[in-house]
């Protein structure tokens, strides 16, 4: 029965979005809004509770679901493993809350019906990478998620958006291109002849030993191929140009599900394909760790070089995302769990800084940072929100983020420890990565304090606060205030998580780590 | 149980004040309140450490604990905290007559003293690294109080340059939680050479990390840079405390690096020791040059706590029992005469607003025993005995002749023995100019503004009579203190 | 023997006399004789594949009885009953979902000899298929030159004349050089019949003589087809042939024409030529390295066009260059992957044609993509399936491209020495494939700069056309499997 359950839960919201498309005609015209909003949060919020029945009643280990052959050994299979369950969790968590914001923010938007069809259903293809149980399921959500979350970001229909998701699309399905290389190239290496995920990889060792620089030159192609969805330098240019479209798109899916669904390939295929004893030590590990390590250092300069509040985060995200394959790169069990709980936190905290980044620009329609001086007065929720996630990316302790953090750096210092040991040439890599990382939450520090000390402390710039109480009183402009229980529930809710995360995370860690344990 | 109450009391109060916003018409009330506090603040971790004991506050995750226990090292630094906490506090009721958002710096400034407490009190490396962050982030409104372009760009470089510290510092702690496993804090350190082999030069990095890192709060170049900007921008006292206490936090993070995590047995003859006093003694060098040459009265006494706190940091890199003993005592003493001197500073400012030192002649006309106060104050910095400076200094220099250290056990003394000349001839022309301002100055200013003979209200006053005394006292009894450095130092060698 | 195996035969007689009988008749019968042995033929070509299939076996049929060297042979087995079935169901739709605009095209008076020119091409393609020697094909190669220029000048237009005789100088430079290619291998082998040339090879291969001879022979006949296939660098005539001429002629031309000639290069080079030979010289290299230029080329000409029937053609010249490379491995996996990529191709590209001129009605008959913004609001079933034309292009899963693509991957492990510029080659043209069908998919569903004045809606049976070569890449997509085992089965029968 519950086999059954994944299928429903990852098509229910892709047919409910083609109905919704196909319905478009009569919502239109503010007709049936209200229908509308209450039919999508009610659909999201059932099929978050059927992944929950889901997740609770397998407890993480579910049979195989055969869709259908694609081709040959090429099925479309669902099996969900705990590694899944963690990431589909995470996603049915955070989707009803996301539509929830997202119908206050898009109030006065037009093409609302076209917007939900396709929010909803990327929820469906989020899941659908989630509960993939073969390569092959992953890699056809994973062109299916760049195609639904395509018209979202055009959705602006500006000329800045369209070249914003021809950006997307071209990066996305030239990573899925080299990714395919991986694909084929397991195909013939696979010790089952098939693609399924095996805890601790299915290469055939025999066959991988004969050709073994070919596999590792072909995993490196694969980890860039899944990584451009994971914003890996330097193919990481469509995440902040994508930064465009609707803030509930730029805080949900370029901040936990696209992006997340790319470290989660990596991961599968570091993990779950190849193996981490195929790979541990060799050239492949230390140029994609390097590569990871790159992106970590770039994104965050760029981040404190923007000046554009929802680029900014965008720039974050995409450092943040080199965490979680900075972990994936560890290939230790404890990197497997380090990344892990980095996707998990940084889906709250980059979600939350999103909000309120969105919240920001529903109020007052402020998007610059140089703009926000003084609005943490008046906007105080907002704000304290906003310092809380930054605080937390910062990885400042008693916060989600240090957790993760914590991880990271313990992971990779005893894989360098490891590597030492063996005399590795390549066992500075882990510890520079510690440094990176480091280097990475001062720029944190910098892009998002400033943020959070322009609005509460408005005088950074000569006549701010003339500029901040002229307004107060001026009376120009309508008020900002904070906005209303739609946007503001999911904020607090994100900050909950962030701090409980942050105080008592040892529930969670237990599965992680044993995700770890059996996968690394 | 009292442990608790001395750190989350004042959390408590201060978040208290913050939310109540109705306390803003009230001041009366409130002052009152704050006073009691601070007053009961000072009482509870008195007795805290006198009880003594440990306490495991919350399990973070499953290898790292929250955990407070009081030794004797955090328990001096908790006491010195609290008492200079309610001296300046009192000035404060006084001073902050003259500012606005009274209710905001109160609450911050009650936070602050608690977080201090709780990082005095941790027990491992990890709780106090959690304060450490806490006391960052919480002091800076007290930085930012002024709101200026210039008090929010210099806690923008104080928020900055405490970050980055803190990171570099992380990394040696993410290091050392790898090889130790649990970084609770032990006399002498808990780090043995296996569990080192093999990463002996990491460790050492690892090590010079924190030193800098931690450093960067006690003004230690090369990250000394946002002090001399982020002091004196702060209402003079919260530039007291955060002169003459925060830096302090910084030196008890070095400590408990150095002498309770990793042994000083390990650093000792290693390029470490040798970078970290070259360091020290260019920061002494060059914090006191650069004090002498700054016109701006706050900045000047920031410059001096560069200088000064590097003393400490100087002795401590000695790894050597004497030196150790004249850090101890010198932290004591900077921090009784440093608050000495901002406290002053902010009467003056208070009562003749004026800030540059040239500004100061004929001071003696108007606050003739604040000036008297002042000046025993700076004696005792340079020190001169019988003053407490004399004390440490002393010691720090018998330390560096006795550690064996080479060219630095006897470049040491020399640099510390040049400072002091300087600290002299920064400190010396206030009093002078002050009391003799010679033939050709010009006393109209003072009688247009009826100045004369105006000393600062007691609430003022008294603080700072204190302080300049008991930089005096500590000076001609310095007995019990240096029997308690001796203590420790026996148990950490 | 059975009545099917007559099939063959007779389905190329019956497309060359509903030709013969075209000329005579009004336009509209012209049509609906054409449909009609176009439909007849594709079920014989079904049941040829069935009988073949059943019994497992090719076999060969003798036309006009003369003995060989002359004789004229037809050959039956599973692959060629496949490819045949293929084209004959992608001519359907084809011509099906243009009727509307052939007939506005084409003046009134020369209706019929458009048809006549469907049925003539008909006609040669399934005798290239099915031949058995040399020079029938050499005759039906010359039939299919003739009908294909005019198709395309049919339509009469600058730009159609222009290119139609653009097309018949390279094909007929094509015929050409396979004319001298034959005549060469029939003055060493003396042989014209695939069977007895392929044993008069190998013996001269076992010998080590008439090396260079031989070489010439193969290099000959391969650059003669590559011409008329258009793979790069002999593409010129390519973009303008296929952009201008009528959405029927442009959706057989791109989609059949050139897989006709590839088809019996393929032929000729295992049947004639066996593969054992082949892998000693360097012509499959030559082909293998010419297809990858072709992918690069093709698309990155595709990307600088701004026409969309142009960009469309381009794109052939790229899927040309994919097909050459599979036969360019050298592997029996590759050459699978290049026959599934005739069919695949064959299927997308005549939906990207048909569904593109739904785009161009609806934007005032505008071609330039930037005219083409908000089409996909105007025209949706055309825009759905340009976008599905275009998700095949660049691989989704569950469509055609990706089948094909995955082929192509897997057979390159057969070949390791070409293993890494195929599967990189590959990825590289996928992305190339995507900046510029994904673009243009893009700015259909964009809103319009400016009113469309004259928005036609487009007639029935070209939404018809649409939906079923939607329907075909589906197929091919989802249930390859029994397809590209028959491909299989047929390389082996060819031995």
């Amino acid at each position: 029965m519950y086999d059954l359950l994944m299928a429903v839960s990852v098509l229910l919201p892709i047919l409910s979005g083609f109905l919704l498309l196909i319905l478009n005609g009569p919502i239109k015209r503010g007709k049936h809004e209200r229908e509308m909003e209450i039919g999508v949060e009610a659909l999201v919020l059932v099929n978050s509770f059927l992944a929950a029945v889901l997740i609770a009643g397998t407890g993480g280990h579910s049979g195989n679901l055969v869709l259908f052959r694609l081709y040959g050994e090429l099925t479309v299979m669902f099996r969900l493993d705990r590694m899944g369950s963690v990431f589909a969790g995470l996603v049915s968590f955070l989707w009803p809350l996301a539509t929830l914001y997202a119908f206050e923010y898009m109030k006065h938007e037009s093409r609302k019906p076209m917007f939900f069809a396709f929010y909803t259903m990327t929820y469906g293809v989020t899941m659908g990478v989630a509960l993939a149980g073969n390569l092959v399921t992953m890699y056809l959500f994973y062109e299916m998620l760049t195609f639904v979350t395509l018209p979202l970001v055009l959705y602006p229909m500006t000329k800045e958006a369209a070249r914003a998701s021809r950006q997307y699309l071209y990066y996305s399905i030239g990573g899925a291109a080299f990714a395919f290389i991986g694909l084929v190239c397991v195909l013939s290496f696979s010790a089952i002849g098939t693609t399924e995920f095996t805890a601790g990889g299915m290469l055939n060792p025999d066959l991988a030993g004969q050709r073994k620089n070919l596999l590792l030159l072909v995993y490196v192609l694969a980890f860039f191929g899944f990584g451009v969805k994971a914003a890996i330098f330097p193919f990481h240019d469509w995440l902040p140009k994508a930064s465009v479209a609707p803030t509930p798109v730029t805080a949900l899916l370029h901040a936990v599900a696209v992006v997340k669904s790319g470290a989660f390939a990596v991961l599968r295929f570091t993990y779950f394909i190849y193996g981490t004893s195929f790979l541990r030590g060799t050239w492949a590990q230390w140029v994609v760790m390097g590569a990871a390590l790159v992106t970590i250092t770039f994104g965050s300069t760029m981040a404190a070089k923007e000046i554009h509040l929802k680029r900014r985060l965008a720039y974050s995200t995409v450092s943040n995302l080199s965490y979680i394959l900075f972990g994936a790169t560890v290939m230790t069990p404890w990197g497997l769990t380090a990344a892990l709980i980095h996707m998990v936190a940084h889906a709250f905290m980059k979600i939350c800084a999103f909000f309120c980044a969105g919240a920001v620009m529903h109020q007052t329609e402020k998007t610059y940072i140089h703009e926000l001086n003084g609005l943490g007065r008046k906007m105080p929720v907002t704000f304290a929100c906003f310092t809380v996630s930054g605080l937390s990316l910062m990885g400042i302790p008693l916060f989600a983020g240090f957790i993760s953090k914590w991880n990271l750096a313990e992971a990779a210092l005893s894989c360098g420890a490891d590597a030492a040991a063996a005399g590795n040439p390549g066992a500075f890599m882990p510890y520079l990565g510690v440094g990176v990382i480091l280097y990475s939450a001062l720029m944190t520090g910098i892009y998002m304090m400033t943020v959070s000390v322009r609005a509460f402390f408005p005088s950074l710039v000569p006549g701010g606060a003339e500029e901040a109480a002229g307004k107060e009183t001026g009376g120009k402009e309508p008020e900002a205030t904070d906005p209303n229980w739609m946007m503001l529930v999911p904020l607090v809710t994100f900050v909950i998580v962030i701090i409980g995360i942050g105080l008592h995370s040892e529930p969670l860690m237990r599965i992680l780590t044993l995700i770890g344990g059996e996968a690394g | 149980m009292i442990m608790l109450w001395a750190v989350f009391l004042p959390v408590l109060a201060g978040v208290l004040v913050l939310a109540l916003k109705d306390m803003e018409g009230n001041r009366r009330v409130l002052t009152a309140a704050f006073t009691a506090v601070l007053t009961a603040e000072a009482a509870l971790v008195i007795l805290a450490v006198m009880r003594g004991g440990s306490v495991t506050l919350w399990r973070l995750t499953d290898t790292i604990t929250l955990g407070f226990r009081i030794d004797r090292m955090g328990g001096l630094f908790a006491v010195l905290t609290s008492v200079i906490w309610l001296l300046a506090g009192i000035h404060s009721t006084a001073y902050m007559k003259h500012e606005h958002d009274e209710r905001r710096f109160y609450g911050f400034y009650l936070i602050v003293v608690g977080v201090l407490s709780g990082l005095d009190f941790s027990a491992d490396l990890i709780t106090m690294y959690v304060f450490y962050e806490m006391m960052t982030l919480t002091s800076l409104p007290l930085v930012l109080h002024e709101l200026t372009k210039e008090a929010v760009f210099a806690g923008l470089k104080y928020l900055f340059y405490s970050v980055a510290g803190a990171f570099l510092a992380l990394f040696g702690i993410f290091f050392l939680a790898n090889i130790c496993g649990d970084l609770q804090f032990a006399a002498g350190g808990i780090l043995t050479p296996e569990m080192a082999a093999g990463k002996e030069g990491i460790l050492l990095f690892a090590v010079f990390a924190m030193i800098v890192g931690f450093g960067t709060k006690a003004g230690m170049f090369p990250l000394h840079g946002w002090l001399p900007a982020a002091h004196p921008v702060a209402p003079a006292p919260a530039s007291a405390v955060l002169s003459g206490v925060i830096t302090k936090a910084g030196v008890i993070a070095v400590i408990r690096v150095v002498y309770y995590v990793v042994g000083p047995a390990v650093i000792r003859g290693t390029w470490v020791q040798t970078v970290w006093m070259v360091l020290t003694l260019l920061t002494v060098f060059m914090g006191s040059v650069l004090a002498y040459r700054e016109k701006v009265m706050k900045k000047r006494f920031a410059y001096s706590t560069v200088s000064q706190v590097s003393y400490v940091l100087f002795g401590l890199s000695l790894l050597q029992p004497a030196a150790f003993v004249g850090a101890i005592s010198h932290v004591i003493f900077h921090s009784v005469i440093k608050d000495a001197l901002f406290l002053f500073a902010g009467a003056v400012i208070v009562g003749t607003g004026w800030t540059r030192v040239e500004q100061l002649r004929g001071l003696g006309r108007i606050m003739p025993l604040t000036l008297a106060f002042y000046t025993l104050a700076a004696l005792a910095l340079i020190g001169i005995p019988p003053a407490s400076g004399f004390v440490s200094k002393w010691y720090l220099a018998a330390g560096a002749l006795a550690s064996g250290t080479g060219v630095f056990s006897v470049a040491g003394p020399v640099v510390l023995l040049i400072s002091a000349l300087l600290t002299a001839g920064y400190l010396l022309p206030i009093t002078i100019q002050g009391y003799f301002p010679g033939q050709d100055f010009d006393g109209r200013e003072i009688e247009e503004r009826n100045l004369a003979g105006k000393e600062p209200e007691p609430a003022m006053l008294i603080p700072i009579g204190i302080l300049a005394l008991a930089s005096l006292l500590l000076g001609c009894f310095p007995g019990p203190i240096l029997r308690l450095a001796q203590a420790i130092a026996e148990t950490v060698f | 023997m059975s009545f099917v195996q007559n099939f063959p035969f007779f389905s190329i007689i019956i497309a060359m006399f509903s030709g013969i009988v075209s000329s005579v008749i009004s336009g509209k019968k012209a049509r609906n004789l054409s449909l009609a042995a176009i439909a007849v033929t594709t079920c014989m070509s079904a049941a040829v594949l069935a009988f073949t299939w059943r019994t497992g076996e090719s076999y060969t049929y003798m036309m006009g009885h003369f003995p060989a060297p002359w004789g004229n042979e037809i050959r039956a087995g599973v692959l060629e009953g496949l490819v045949a079935l293929m084209f004959g169901v992608v001519m359907f739709i084809s011509v099906m979902g243009g009727l509307d605009h052939t007939e506005k095209d084409v003046e009134p008076g020369k209706l019929n000899l458009f048809y006549i020119m469907i049925d003539l091409m008909l006609s040669s393609l399934l005798a290239l298929v099915y031949t058995n020697d040399l020079f029938t094909a050499y005759v039906f190669v010359e039939i299919n030159t003739i009908a294909g220029c005019g198709l395309i000048m049919i339509r009469q237009w600058g730009r159609s004349l222009s290119a139609a005789i653009r097309y018949m100088v390279m094909s007929s430079l094509g015929s050409g050089l396979f004319l001298i290619g034959l005549s060469l291998l029939y003055d060493v082998t003396g042989q014209l019949l695939m069977i007895p040339a392929k044993e008069a090879v190998a013996q001269i291969a076992a010998s080590d003589t008439y090396v260079i001879p031989m070489l010439v022979i193969l290099a000959v006949i391969s650059v003669g087809l590559a011409i008329k296939s258009g793979l790069y660098p002999f593409h010129y005539w390519i973009p303008d042939t296929y952009a201008y001429a009528t959405p029927t002629a442009s959706a057989i031309l791109s989609g059949l024409v050139s897989k006709g000639y590839i088809f019996l290069l393929i032929k000729i080079l295992y049947r004639v030529m066996s593969p054992e030979h082949l892998m000693e010289g360097y012509t499959l290299d030559v082909l293998y390295w010419f297809g990858i230029a072709g992918m690069m080329m093709g698309s990155i000409h595709a990307i600088q066009e701004k026409d969309t029937g142009r960009m469309i053609a381009y794109s052939s010249v790229a899927q040309i260059g994919y097909i050459y490379m599979g036969i360019g491995l050298g592997t029996l996996g590759g050459t699978t992957a290049a026959i599934f990529h005739i069919f695949s191709h064959g299927a997308t590209k005549a939906l990207l044609f048909i569904s593109a001129v739904g785009l161009y009605e609806a934007s005032g008959g505008e071609r330039d993509y930037l005219s083409l913004r908000g089409a996909g609001y105007r025209n949706p079933l055309a825009a759905i399936g340009f976008t599905v034309g275009a998700m095949s292009m660049v691989g989704f899963p569950m469509l055609s491209g990706f089948i094909s693509k995955l082929l192509f991957a897997t057979s390159a492990f057969e070949n390791t020495g070409k293993l890494l510029p195929t599967l990189i080659a590959l990825a590289v043209s996928t992305t190339l494939n995507a900046v510029y069908f994904l673009r243009l998919v893009i700015s259909l569903y964009r809103p319009e700069r400016k009113k469309v004045g004259g928005v036609r809606r487009d007639s029935w049976n070209l939404r018809l056309a649409v939906v079923c070569f939607i329907l075909l890449n589906l197929v091919l997509g989802l249930f390859s499997q029994p397809i590209v085992r028959a491909i299989g089965q047929g390389l082996e029968m060819f031995d």
